[in-house]
């Protein structure tokens, strides 16, 4: 995705640049525990978030779930469930995308919305948008989905109830994953709900919307990059998830044009909306 | 040419009655007209009782103590014409409704299916019979010989080689009113002694022409044949027709998908004989007492394969299960898919191996298929790109039949993940009117922005609409939980608007 034509990998190297920077001069006002913690977070992942990356694309014919970790973020978990949809589209080297969506999350939320769609690098030719009436339809159109061989990656954002979506149903989904090669992805748009799932997914994690950049001046401020997270684990199968401490909550970003997750610094600065050069689109990557 | 017409005598009163278990003694229908509440419509009893139609209701009460009335409903009649002459297309795809009683086949070609044309006419009788209609039916030539001889004659059918002079005879015997013109025109033809058709086809035509007019003698002649008038079939005829008939309905749905599977392995043929696949296709399910069902699955390719057809039509049967029911009461007796659309396909060369993303796009075809024919082919999308400034008009979400979409070209200004259907009002502040949101109340809630990045200014298309609305100015804010909003302030300040209104229009 690309900012007035700066691309997002320039942004996102400019804020490690300004978070490196303010570690030296006189913004380091972290305390010295939490700098022990990033450079610690950091050697534990090879320092830029390749594993991080190598756990969320946790390979295919698999069912993992995204849930907000309070309802406002349930837009949030939704994009960090297509990210990994995209994610897994891009490791399988084409496919379609299926997004299933229901009648009720549509109102609440809004519908995928496809200029997005295309700067998060999502190909629209091999994307198709189901709407369903009910968790009944979307978990019965998720299965066909997944079974189906087209399919690199399928979403599902429902307001799914435990009684529906038990250990059975979830097993029927992790099967038709493995059958199609799939990777399934379900969000749940209510977290009370989530929390008391038990079912047969690989992964689920917890997912917040980003915080905000903090600075003590008033705007001009730009808003955190968009597919930033904070992610918190809570169950893995498979994986060398065992060296994440799973109660605590790591920032992520997803960068479209790698088709990769990374960690995202724990500080964040902002870049003044008008300090931008001009767009160089010959230095953007197609 | 053959023609088969119904009359249903007592068509509106049959309506009510046939629900009922014990006829009444006499039964009418009434309707205000000019302020007098006048019958419209008798049953048998009331008939024998001496009431007609057109005799005011307290007439007919003082008459008639124990008469019972409703009140006529002219649209249910039409409503249940329909019906019946859906119902009748088990006989013949052409099947029109001949408001406001009756119905025309045609039957040219059809009728040995059924054991010849006297063994149909009995059959149609019965059927009806059997449903609670008075029914008569005739067969003749000509679709106008037919209706009137279910009307005013004893005679049940015309050979079809009958010659002129023979039809000339039999028509010849029918009273004036065969000819289905208005009630003036009748009256004004028994007022000049012409009581049936044969007083008016011994007179010279020019005299009668003047008098009565063209159309007089246009029906005359679609009466005696002379003219051919096609009739209009409520649908039109499908190219490509698979039916089964069952002597006793079939009631389970096991027998029912096994059925439409053989329905589709009898298509399949027909359509690659012509070169085809199918569209659309259409499951017509006919019950034995009468109601008809129609189911429709549409394609996003051309189909003929009998598998996938047939695995198209039980996803369909399935969601209508689970819809509605499709109650198959005593059983269907009839079941026919129709190919309604269909579009040329070439075989694939099955020798060679076919590419990679050939398959892969037929693979997602035959999923968005059977997800639309469960689902409902409008909540299969793909989205298009279509060139247009306002973001709600950018992208075109259209059902999955209607093919891929190409890639999207590239836009520079960043879009958020989801867009609302419509943009959802919101109470904003702002610094200074025509400045950046600061904080603002969304569905009850309020967030207090802490970055934003904007405006970006859109204008409607106001080169096209000389009243296309407002002028927006857009804005990425993100509240202090981290949430992101695109925001737009409607209106210029001071000038388009000195109150501009805010709305939420995506999240990302």
């Amino acid at each position: 995705m690309s900012h007035g034509g700066v691309s997002e990998r320039i942004g996102f190297l400019r804020r490690r640049i300004a978070a490196i920077e303010a570690r030296d001069g006189a913004a380091s006002a972290l305390p010295a525990g939490r700098l022990a913690d990033l450079s610690a977070d950091l050697s534990a992942m090879g320092g830029g978030g390749a594993s991080l990356d190598a756990l969320l694309s946790a390979g295919h014919g698999n069912l993992s779930e995204a849930l907000p970790a309070r309802a406002p973020d349930a837009p949030a978990a939704a994009a960090f469930a297509l990210a990994m949809a995209l994610r897994a589209r891009a490791a399988r080297g084409g496919g379609a995308l299926v997004f299933i969506l229901e009648d009720l999350g549509a109102r609440e939320f809004g519908l995928p919305y496809g200029r997005g769609l295309a700067q998060a690098g999502l190909d629209l030719s091999g994307f198709a948008l189901i709407r369903t009436r009910r968790p009944r339809d979307t978990l019965w159109a998720m299965e066909e989905a997944l079974i189906s061989p087209a399919c690199a990656a399928v979403v599902a954002e429902t307001f799914l109830t435990p009684k529906l979506y038990d250990l059975s149903a979830s097993r029927r989904l992790l099967l038709a994953a493995r059958r199609g090669g799939a990777l399934g992805l379900l969000a749940p748009l209510a977290p009370a709900q989530g929390a008391r799932f038990s079912s047969a997914a690989g992964l689920r994690v917890e997912i917040a919307a980003a915080p905000p950049p903090v600075l003590p001046a008033r705007p001009p401020l730009s808003p955190a990059a968009p597919f930033s997270w904070r992610l918190r684990l809570i169950k893995a199968r498979a994986g060398p998830w065992g060296a994440i401490d799973p109660a605590q909550w790591r920032d992520i970003v997803y960068d479209p044009e790698r088709a990769a997750f990374h960690h995202a610094f724990p500080e964040r600065f902002p870049s003044p909306a008008f300090d931008r050069p001009a767009a160089a689109p010959a230095r953007r990557r197609a | 040419m053959r023609f088969l017409s119904v009359f249903l005598p007592r068509l509106s009163t049959d309506r009510l009655l046939r629900r009922r278990a014990a006829a009444p003694e006499a039964f009418a229908l009434y309707a205000r007209a000019k302020g007098a509440e006048r019958l419209t419509a008798v049953d048998a009893g009331a008939r024998r009782l001496g009431l007609l139609p057109g005799m005011a209701v307290a007439d007919a009460r003082a008459r008639c103590p124990a008469l019972e009335l409703a009140e006529a409903d002219p649209k249910a009649d039409a409503a249940l014409l329909d019906a019946l002459a859906d119902w009748s297309r088990r006989f013949t795809p052409l099947a029109a409704p001949d408001a406001p009683d009756g119905l025309l086949l045609d039957v040219t070609g059809a009728a040995h299916l059924f054991g010849g044309e006297a063994a149909l006419l009995d059959e149609t009788e019965a059927r009806l019979g059997a449903q609670g209609f008075c029914a008569r039916a005739a067969i003749a030539p000509g679709p106008a010989l037919a209706r009137a001889l279910a009307r005013f004659s004893s005679l049940r059918r015309v050979d079809d080689a009958a010659p002129q002079d023979e039809i000339d005879r039999l028509a010849a015997a029918l009273p004036v009113e065969a000819l289905g013109l208005g009630t003036e025109a009748v009256a004004g033809l028994r007022r000049a002694g012409l009581r049936r058709i044969g007083d008016l086809l011994d007179r010279p035509r020019a005299p009668l022409a003047a008098r009565f007019g063209q159309a007089a003698l246009t029906r005359l002649d679609a009466l005696t044949c002379r003219l051919r008038d096609p009739i209009r079939p409520r649908f039109e005829a499908p190219a490509f027709i698979a039916e089964r008939r069952f002597p006793d309905g079939l009631t389970r749905r096991e027998d029912i998908e096994a059925t439409l599977k053989r329905l589709a392995a009898d298509l399949a043929p027909l359509l690659e004989r012509a070169g085809v696949g199918a569209r659309r296709l259409e499951a017509v399910f006919y019950r034995v007492d009468g109601a008809v069902k129609r189911l429709v699955a549409g394609t996003s390719r051309p189909l003929r394969d009998p598998p996938r057809l047939a695995a198209l039509l039980a996803e369909r049967l399935a969601a209508a299960a689970e819809e509605d029911g499709l109650d198959a009461g005593y059983g269907f007796d009839v079941l026919r898919l129709c190919a309604t659309e269909v579009e040329e396909t070439t075989p694939p060369q099955t020798a060679f191996v076919a590419r990679r993303e050939e398959t892969a796009d037929a693979d997602l075809g035959d999923l968005l298929d059977r997800l639309g024919a469960r689902l409902g082919l409008r909540r299969v999308l793909r989205l298009h790109a279509e060139a247009a400034h306002l973001p709600e008009f950018a992208v075109a979400a259209l059902p999955a039949a209607q093919g891929a979409p190409a890639a999207f070209p590239p836009q520079e200004a960043p879009r958020p993940l989801r867009l609302f259907e419509r943009p959802e009002s919101i109470e904003a502040v702002a610094l200074f009117p025509d400045g950046p949101p600061l904080k603002f109340r969304w569905r009850r809630v309020l967030h207090e922005v802490v970055a934003f990045e904007g405006p970006e200014r859109i204008a409607p298309p106001w080169w096209t609409l000389a009243d296309a609305g407002p002028t927006r100015d857009y804005f990425h804010a993100q509240d202090r939980e981290g949430h992101l909003f695109w925001l737009f302030r409607e209106g210029l300040y001071g000038r388009e608007t000195e109150r501009p209104r805010w709305f939420v229009h995506g999240l990302s």
